[in-house]
């Protein structure tokens, strides 16, 4: 089961189906994580630019009152009654000063402020900060403020350097790397690129199905004319090419039958004239030679008639057919055997049916001596062997031999005997109920023609 | 040779479109001692009909106005005891069980063998005209048990469509139980053909035990066909047409 399902995976990647999903899913998915990653850019820029913007308001908010009243300000912020300012320790070097903080505060403070300013470890702010911490409960692991320091030259000239404290903001999270979001956005594109590509294969697939049953019958329903506006136009040109080759083909018939019908009258007159001859060599040739027209005759109208498909689809006790040809022909005293059944029922058409068995078991008789019939199913096939033991035929010459008036070659039992048109009229037949006729020799000797049809 | 049986000369009237069928036939029944008229159309042939006494037609089915197989039924429905061979080129069995179903009391393809027509049209003349078509006859069933039997097409359907074969020789055997249900029928019965051997033989047993595998497919089937030991065999179920 799981290698059946295994060894189909190379074929569905083959398909169009397959190669449809794959392309989309692909697709799908990486337009997704490329979304998700511009949309992630945009978010953290979104959270640098809020950090700078309240470092901005701070300083500015500073910058303000110690222009106001630099003393009281000043003294202030050195005993840390102004909440998250502070005079910044000397000597405080900013590491990664960051630019565009400085050219925001260059733009608010004035090109003369030579503002520097960036983010610096946390003791730089709170020098004594070890000491707090100890005095309160369960701060060890409580998120811990940013800390800036700010430097530039204020309108007076006087050099201020601060040191910003803020509450920490939460980074955003990296969604983009979470293994679960990444399985989503696949599973999602995959959901939909099955869904599309089903979409898309389908009247396909209804246009193959209608081309393949085309090439086994000559009378195939014609498909319903639905879905997209190309997949209509696609299906009626099929429609139409269907009509045309059915109409070809049934004037080949009607001419065919037309010629072997109107050829009877003159041959009935021959008949009857040589009656009128006298007893002798010429008038026995002569006969020879009407039979041997009227055989010709028969079997044209045979072949005319067995690509008319008129016949009504019955389900057919498959081993009572089989049985009674092999009785019917024992009877006349033919060596025809019934071998094995494959029980159950088919769907055919029954007459065209037996007389395409009957063609088969024919030829068997006469190129090979003896008919043994059997039956088999396999793989939702039915498959029936005509057997005989013959010296079967040259493989090169296999396919030849539907060809009309093809005949066994001369050398061999039975050959340059008949027509040639039996296995033409077999085969047609068995188009008429969507079946195909296979010949092949078999291993022990012998050849073995097969009807192959639908179970 | 003038068979005592008959009236000196039956009438055979030829009706063929081609003037020189017409004539050759024509000249090959002057070998018998028959009355002999030949037309070329239908509107002849009923006018034919109308002047004289006719006891048998040669119809050819492809006539310039029209068709044989409408006059068949025709002359039939007006309860006409005219005997007609059908010489026809259309072979196929449906058109000869149409053309039998329409009343023809034989059925001929062109080309044919003259002698054979001269030996058919003998004994149709010397058997005299059957007794109107039996209701059986014209019958596409046989309903027995839970089967019916296709009289044309000589088949075995089942209630559920299925088809059935049958050999020739379980067809016959079939007829001759539908023909006489609930009769008890000896092997010499049952088996003509084979009637001076008929009691030692055992190929009616092996046909009857066929015949009955096929038929015990379905429930109820396997006992239709009764053996009565000693006697022969009987088909236990009533027999009705459709």
């Amino acid at each position: 089961m799981i290698r059946r399902s295994l060894s189909r995976v190379p074929v569905f990647f083959r398909s169009m189906t397959g190669q449809i999903f794959v392309i989309l899913t692909i697709g799908m998915s990486v337009a997704a994580i490329i979304a998700l990653m511009v949309a992630e850019q945009t978010r953290r820029h979104d959270f640098e630019r809020v950090r700078r913007q309240r470092v901005v308001a701070s300083a500015m908010d500073i910058a303000d009152r110690l222009r106001r009243d630099p003393a009281r300000i000043e003294a202030m912020m050195a005993t840390h009654s102004i909440i998250g300012a502070s005079p910044a320790p000397a000597g405080v070097a900013i590491n990664e000063p960051d630019a565009d903080l400085q050219v925001t505060l260059a733009d608010r403070l004035g090109p003369r402020s030579l503002p520097e300013a960036g983010q610096v470890p946390l003791g730089l702010c709170f020098p004594d900060f070890a000491r707090t911490t100890e005095r309160a409960a369960g701060l060890v692991d409580a998120p811990r403020p940013d800390c800036w320091v700010v430097r530039f030259t204020d309108s007076s000239g006087q050099r201020r350097a601060l040191a910003l404290t803020f509450p920490r903001l939460a980074k955003p999270l990296r969604v983009i790397y979470n293994p679960l979001y990444l399985m989503v956005i696949i599973a999602a594109s995959a959901g939909l690129a099955i869904l599309v590509a089903r979409f898309v294969s389908k009247p396909l697939r209804r246009l193959e199905r209608a081309a393949e049953a085309f090439s086994v019958s000559l009378d195939p329903e014609e498909i319903p004319e639905r879905g997209p506006e190309e997949v209509r136009a696609a299906l009626s040109t099929f429609n139409l090419m269907q009509r045309r080759a059915r109409a070809g083909f049934a004037e080949r018939t009607q001419l065919l039958a037309a010629i072997s019908h109107d050829l009877q009258t003159p041959m009935t007159r021959m008949r009857l004239r040589l009656e009128l001859m006298e007893e002798g060599e010429l008038r026995a040739r002569l006969l020879q030679d009407l039979q041997a027209m009227q055989t010709l005759v028969r079997e044209g109208l045979d072949l005319a008639s067995s690509t008319e498909a008129r016949e009504p689809w019955s389900q057919l006790d498959i081993d009572s057919l089989l049985a009674s040809m092999a009785e019917d022909a024992q009877e006349l005293g033919a060596p025809v055997r019934f071998i094995t059944g494959c029980g159950g029922t088919v769907r055919v058409k029954p007459n065209a049916l037996t007389r395409c068995i009957g063609n088969l078991v024919d030829n068997a008789i006469k190129y090979g001596g003896s008919a043994d019939i059997s039956c088999a199913r396999t793989g939702g096939r039915v498959l029936i062997h005509v057997r005989d033991r013959g010296p079967g035929i040259a493989p090169d010459q296999l396919d030849q031999m539907f060809e009309p008036f093809t005949r066994g070659p001369s050398g061999q039992p039975g050959g340059r005997h008949g027509t040639g048109i039996g296995l033409t009229i077999a085969r047609s037949l068995a188009m008429s109920f969507e079946a195909s006729v296979r010949l092949r020799n078999a291993d022990d000797g012998g050849l073995i023609a097969t009807i192959d049809m639908k179970g | 040779m003038i068979d005592p049986s008959l009236p000196p000369a039956a009438t055979v009237l030829v009706v063929d479109d081609d003037a020189d069928i017409r004539d050759l036939i024509i000249g090959q029944l002057r070998q018998e001692n028959y009355r002999l008229l030949g037309v070329g159309s239908l509107t002849e042939l009923r006018q034919t009909l109308r002047g004289e006494t006719i006891d048998l037609i040669v119809l050819d089915l492809n006539l310039p106005d029209g068709d044989g197989l409408s006059l068949c039924r025709e002359l039939r429905a007006e309860g006409s005891a005219v005997q007609i061979i059908m010489v026809t080129a259309r072979g196929s069995a449906i058109d000869r069980v149409l053309g039998l179903e329409l009343g023809a009391d034989d059925y001929l393809t062109k080309p044919f063998e003259p002698r054979e027509l001269l030996v058919r049209i003998r004994n149709l003349l010397r058997r005299g005209r059957s007794e109107p078509v039996a209701p059986a006859e014209a019958m596409r069933y046989a309903h027995f048990g839970p089967w019916r039997l296709d009289l044309v097409q000589r088949r075995l359907v089942a209630p559920d469509e299925r088809l059935v074969m049958l050999s020739s020789a379980e067809y016959r055997l079939l007829c001759r139980f539908i023909e006489e249900p609930n009769v008890v029928l000896a092997r010499e019965a049952l088996l003509p053909e084979r009637r001076a051997t008929a009691a030692f033989d055992r190929t009616i047993d092996l046909q009857i035990s066929r015949l009955r595998q096929k038929l015990a497919v379905l429930p109820g089937g396997s006992e239709l066909i009764l053996t009565v030991r000693g006697e022969g065999y009987v088909l236990a179920s009533a027999v009705d047409y459709s």
